[in-house]
């Protein structure tokens, strides 16, 4: 036991640790090209948005000169960000985001989780087609269904309010299908012992099988919001009255078909990227080694 | 003498080992009761699904079989002529070969590299943790942000990679205005924004495997890169699948990110079907039902894809 | 966590629900107003929208900019939902027609009068006998030159001929180094309107000519002036005086380029990154008649079916103001001329560098006082209309043929063509105009 839950904290085994100094040597140099892969890949990751980041602090004229300057001479970002408050309503945009990402995130996770476990764990007919149904909605391009796509949401009075904005964006195969590998991988009998305890089929979803999946979730609540916060097409359509406009309009708007504010544009990008990044950190924590084996054993 | 820690197996080991090939024995009336309660639990993603993406896109069906623009009430009704043009339509045939081609070098590629980093970064050290964070970043950021940002960077004059490669070197350096790489650039970028979730899903899914298997692998000798293939990758192929399927689904509908970097050039090296039908229905008067039409094409080529991937899933998953 | 997710939900639920949304406050007419002026220039019209705003009581301009216009129209011009005032190409008006409101009446029940606007311009948005745009924005395709890079070379006067844009393009490149590539010339390989500004300059009249009594012809084979064009680009490129680059402006702006074509929007950068540059009229073909073309697009106000003849009334009242009314404060003070309080049209226009339609803002002292707009000022016949003439459905499947044939001429033609390559070259596309005329005028 002991074992087990020292590697789940990402510690090495003692054993591991108190090797002989020659062993541990090669060992950590071996891992040096691994770790040059990974730092290479980090570096390319994170070269343009670091460029996009330092454009935020630099002028216009800065971030075109050539050759390129890595470093603003003097910080333009107050004035910039100054700019960009005065051409759009940043906070009320990012609360019309937050309130169609948390509003479509939350019932999604639950409804799609739910439909994923069914496909997962039950034998029932039709299932097949069924799954493949529900993957033929994520088949075709958004702008070929945008406008029938309207008309409904217009006949259903829904229109340029949160329902019409987030009902439609709750179910998306492409979450129940997650849900369904995760439950997939979920030990055989798993719901046996809890059948037998005279539980029922939902009780048994939501207390036992939910929670042993939370790793997927946190990934399918933080890929969720990310989707909805960077969402540009479907809000402009459905939601279009100024009042409900959302960040990603905002973003859009210093790119002109020509003329690119740029260092405007790298300002609201980068800001509004915050609270996603804040997000993810937060939930870096839910990731958890070994969740599945500690409810079975012994 | 060698003391080893005793290996304690959990059910799905022991059944994997003993390969018990039991038929479950339930009464009738339970699997029924259990088959209603499948269908219950799936009915509330179900109607969502039906009304708001299957209706419409049955609408869509229908619109592919008009002549229209903008103007609804002017659509006038051509059954399948959209279809036929579009298979003589060279510019569509065009975006048919560089979507394919796309997808076949995006997709590969992002797996692979997904495994092999994902399998590096699995144990939760600090430094792993760390980089898992930087790998995330791309995804955070919106398209539009990431096409002008890619731009401006790769531009052949002020661009800053441009810059970097000139200094390593290559004089004449300009990926994105380039026939032959442009493609391989729109490539390296969609690599760059998504990779971040082929790693989420894919670390998740190694460290949801129980150690005591790797201890086991390790105890008949199996090096690192043996116990990954013989245990990291059977375990994760639920996720895998997951990823390669929703990867492959993804990549032929990619469009925001080759739009704003490219806009379908250099002389339509970029074209891809999404494209090219988009163009069609804003550069054109009346081609929505042609577009529409052609969409159809793609939706059927996906389907047709997903289910050779969904048969090979379902009967290796057993 | 799961509480912590319910309270989330309810809240959100809760604020969504009761979301009502700025609506007019107070006996105000709200028009809603869409276009897809996104970028440097449409900060300074939302400063003049929002000055309107503040000016008077009875009418609140909501404006949204968005690079999704044409999608949002899409979906909401059926269904009446959509904004009532657009600002819109002319040369778009067939893709939204049935869908347009006419503003015939816009002279009865403002100050404006029709006589007061360049006829030129006004005709273009007649559409039989209903009037269904005022010009906006009239975004005329210039020369932009740098002053430094020509004094570099030597060069004194601008080019009047092609040949002479090529000759400068040559000097001027040869003042490349390896740390600051140089290029005389910055033809664009991506953008349609910039380049048909130049092509059509050698005489090769419009892609497709005729008219619908006497019947349609595609026009790029046989045609000398085509030829002579597409031979004139591709040798640019190919000598190394042109970039193959998407984003010239900023090349420009870094003080890279010698001579270039784009349109008024472009003034605004090379302002702030503080090249010298200069404007003029882009050379001809023959040199002598630079005052007869003024090729470029014409934005108007328009009307969309979902406007009330409330709200035509009071958007009536905006543009009115636009023309009439008195603009930002603390304009520049240049040449001796306060430019504060002018009609936002004037300020719209000067500052931009566009062309204006009005006459009295022409006529006016400050208009006139800018040597740029004055120079650029074309003849009463000019011919302004690019592609295809005005009204043609074709117009939209015409320039994007263009754009197709321009860049795959660019990247993928012979180098050193003759006419015959040309010739060669342009069969696909000619095919493709002729599908088109017959699909639309058959």
């Amino acid at each position: 036991m002991q074992y087990d839950t020292a590697v789940q904290r990402g510690k090495a085994p003692e054993k591991y640790r108190k090797a002989p100094f020659t062993v541990r040597l090669v060992r950590f140099l071996k891992y040096i090209p691994v770790f040059l892969l990974l730092f290479g890949f980090a570096f390319l990751l994170l070269a343009p948005l670091l460029w996009m980041c330092l454009g935020a602090f630099k002028s216009d004229p800065e971030v075109l000169s050539y050759p390129p300057k890595y470093f603003p001479v003097m910080n333009h970002f107050p004035e910039n960000w100054a700019n960009v408050l005065k051409q759009i309503d940043f906070m009320g945009m990012t609360v019309n985001t937050a309130i169609y990402a948390i509003g479509t995130t939350i019932p999604a996770m639950f409804v799609n989780a739910l439909a994923g476990y069914a496909f997962a764990r039950f034998r029932f007919r039709g299932k097949n087609v069924l799954f493949l149904l529900f993957l033929a909605t994520m088949m075709i391009p958004f702008q070929v269904v945008m406008v029938p796509l309207y008309l409904e949401v217009y006949y259903m009075g829904w229109l340029n309010n949160f329902w019409g904005l987030i009902v439609p964006k709750i179910a998306s195969a492409y979450w129940v299908f997650l849900c369904r590998s995760a439950f997939e991988g979920l030990p055989k009998d798993l719901e046996d012992a809890a059948r037998i305890d005279g539980m029922n089929e939902f009780g048994i979803f939501a207390k036992i099988m939910l929670p042993l999946i939370k790793p997927t979730m946190i990934t399918v609540l933080l890929l969720s919001i990310n989707n909805c916060w960077n969402d540009l097409l479907w809000p402009m359509i459905v939601a279009s009255k100024s009042s409900m406009r959302t960040l990603s309009n905002g973003l859009a708007i210093f790119i002109g078909n020509r003329t690119d504010n740029y260092s405007l544009a790298f300002s609201s990008a980068a800001v509004s990227m915050l609270p996603m990044l804040i997000l993810y950190i937060f939930g870096q924590k839910y990731f958890v080694a070994g969740q599945v084996t500690s409810g079975i054993k012994g | 003498m060698i003391r080893y820690p005793p290996v304690v197996l959990n059910q799905q080991e022991v059944d994997s080992v003993t390969a018990v090939n039991r038929k479950k024995v339930r009464p009738k009336s339970f699997e029924r009761k259990l088959e209603r309660t499948a269908y219950l639990f799936i009915m509330p993603a179900a109607i969502l699904l039906i009304i708001f993406c299957i209706v419409p896109m049955l609408g869509s069906f229908f619109v592919s079989t008009q002549k229209m623009g903008v103007d609804l009430s002017k659509a006038e009704f051509v059954g399948l002529d959209n279809y036929t043009k579009a298979l003589s339509d060279r510019r569509f045939l065009q975006s048919v070969g560089i979507s394919l081609k796309y997808t076949a070098v995006e997709v590969p590629l992002q797996m692979i590299i997904g495994l092999i980093l994902s399998a590096l970064l699995a144990k939760n050290t600090v430094l792993n943790k760390l980089f898992r964070s930087i790998y995330f970043l791309p995804v955070v950021a919106s398209a539009v942000t990431v096409g002008v940002t890619w731009q401006l960077v790769l531009h052949s004059n002020i661009g800053i990679f441009t810059y970097w490669l000139k200094l390593l070197g290559m004089k004449d350096a300009n990926l994105l205005n380039n026939t032959s790489t442009a493609l391989y650039v729109v490539v390296f970028v969609a690599i760059w924004k998504t990779f971040g979730i082929s790693a989420i899903i894919l670390v998740s899914a190694i460290q949801n495997i129980s150690d005591s298997l790797f201890e086991a692998a390790a105890m008949d000798g199996a090096g690192k890169i043996r116990q990954f293939f013989s245990v990291t990758l059977p375990s994760i192929m639920p996720s895998f699948w997951f990823l390669l399927m929703t990867r492959i689904i993804g990549s032929l509908q990619m469009f925001d990110i080759v739009y704003t970097m490219t806009g379908g050039g250099p002389s339509r090296s970029t074209t891809t079907m999404v494209v090219y039908i988009y163009d069609q229905a804003f550069n054109s008067m009346n081609k929505t039902g042609y577009s529409t039409a052609m969409s159809e094409f793609l939706f059927v080529g996906i389907m047709a894809i997903t289910i050779v991937m969904y048969i090979i899933m379902d009967r290796t998953s057993d | 966590m799961k509480k912590f997710l319910a309270v989330m939900l309810a809240l959100t639920m809760l604020v969504g629900l009761t979301a009502v949304g700025a609506s007019a406050e107070g006996g105000k007419t709200t028009v809603v107003f869409w276009n897809s002026w996104t970028g440097g220039d449409g900060e300074a019209l939302q400063a003049l929208v929002t000055k309107f705003n503040e000016s008077q009581d009875e009418v609140f301009v909501d404006m949204t900019r968005t690079t999704s216009f044409g999608d949002m129209l899409q979906t909401a011009l059926p269904t009446k939902e959509a904004a009532d005032l657009i600002l819109l190409n002319i040369n778009d008006y067939n893709r939204y027609d049935g869908y347009l409101r006419p503003i015939t009446d816009i002279f009865e029940n403002t100050s404006l009068k029709a006589e007061d606007f360049s006829n030129a311009y006004l005709s273009m948005a007649y559409k039989g006998e209903e009037l269904y745009g005022i010009p906006f924005q009239i975004s005329t395709y210039m020369m932009y030159y740098n002053k430094d890079l020509f004094a570099a070379a030597g060069i004194e006067e601008l080019p009047k001929t092609f040949a002479d844009w090529t000759a400068a393009a040559e000097k001027i490149s040869a003042l490349s180094t390896a740390d600051k590539p140089i290029y005389g010339s910055g033809l664009f390989y991506c953008y349609n309107g910039q380049n048909q500004s130049v092509i059509q300059r050698f005489g090769t009249d419009y892609l497709i000519v005729g008219d619908e009594e006497n019947g349609f012809k595609a026009n790029l084979l046989d045609n000398q002036a085509l030829a002579d064009a597409l031979i004139w680009m591709k040798n640019l490129y190919d000598a190394g005086y042109n970039p193959k680059e998407r984003d010239i402006d900023s090349m420009m702006a870094a003080g890279q380029i010698g001579v270039m074509t784009n349109g008024g929007w472009l003034k605004g950068s090379l302002d702030a990154s503080g090249v010298n540059y200069g404007i003029a009229k882009l050379p001809t073909a023959k040199g002598d008649d630079l005052d007869n073309w003024a090729l470029g697009d014409l934005n108007c106000f328009m009307m969309t079916t979902s406007a009330t003849d409330e709200t035509a009334k009071a958007a009536y009242k905006f543009i009115d103001w636009w023309f009439t009314g008195s603009g930002l404060e603390a304009q520049e003070v240049t040449q001796n001329v306060d430019y504060s309080g002018m009609t936002p049209n004037a300020e719209w226009s000067i500052s931009m560098c566009y062309l204006n339609a009005y006459l009295p803002t022409v006529n006016s002292p400050e208009y006139q006082a800018e040597k740029v707009l004055v120079d650029l000022t074309p003849s009463e016949t000019a011919q302004v209309q690019m592609f295809t003439a005005p009204g043609t459905l074709f117009f939209s499947d015409a320039a994007s043929v263009q754009a197709d044939m321009v860049e795959n001429w660019v990247f993928n033609g012979p180098v050193n063509p003759t006419y015959d390559d040309v010739q060669d070259f342009l069969q696909n596309y000619q095919a493709d105009l002729e599908d088109y005329i017959a699909e639309y005028y058959n």
